[in-house]
């Protein structure tokens, strides 16, 4: 599966400044016998440890209470620390059949949704193209 | 099924300014339909069967970094 880069504006708009490139993954989260109705965009973030995404998400899989799930804080490059909880869902690229199990944290204070490196995992390749600007899974 | 490959967010990327920490609902031929908060009150404005992938549109004032160091 190979997803192109998003290109998006960084600062005041320049037309001479380059637009910032981001590795973008359509996915869907499942759990309790739900799954979120739309796929939704997620940071391909190799620098991440774990799988974190915003709070609001965690309604839409049968979860109205984050806080009830395993406490694992995490620490940003600036020493900003957030709480994260985490529960034991799965996640659906778009266009793979496959469904992986992963625990994916939530925090009230993450904005972004963030795919680390326990998402990773579950691929035999994962290539970053800077040329090609694109992403590749393979499975 | 969303080719999100056809979606080019260039061709909005002025647009995206309005959004800025919400969430929109973007069609393959990149169109913002729906916006909102959270996930949940975005795809609810969706027509039920349009194709549409969300997008969580982050602050355009800081580059990323990552969550955990």
């Amino acid at each position: 599966m190979k997803f192109e880069y998003q290109k998006f504006i960084l600062g005041s708009h320049d037309p001479r400044k380059p637009l910032v490139a981001r590795p973008l993954i359509p996915v869907s989260l499942h759990g309790n016998g739900m799954k979120t109705r739309s796929p939704y965009f997620a940071l391909l973030d190799s620098g991440a440890d774990r799988v974190i995404f915003p709070a609001d998400l965690a309604a839409e899989v049968g979860i109205p209470d984050i806080e009830k799930g395993e406490l694992e804080p995490a620490v940003g490059i600036a020493g900003q620390r957030a709480d994260v909880y985490y529960h034991n869902l799965a996640l659906q690229v778009l266009g793979d059949t496959r469904v992986l199990p992963t625990a994916v944290g939530f925090s009230r204070t993450v904005s972004l949704p963030i795919l680390g490196r326990s998402f990773f995992k579950h691929f035999k390749v994962v290539t970053f193209s800077e040329s090609k600007e694109e992403v590749e899974l393979k499975n | 099924m969303v080719n999100v490959n056809n979606i080019d967010l260039r061709k909005i990327s002025q647009d995206l300014r309005s959004f800025e920490n919400q969430w929109v609902a973007i069609t393959e031929d990149t169109r913002i339909v729906a916006s909102g908060p959270t996930y949940g009150e975005t795809v609810r404005q969706v027509k039920e069967g349009s194709d549409v992938v969300l997008l969580k549109v982050p602050s355009f004032d800081a580059s990323l970094a990552p969550v955990e160091a």
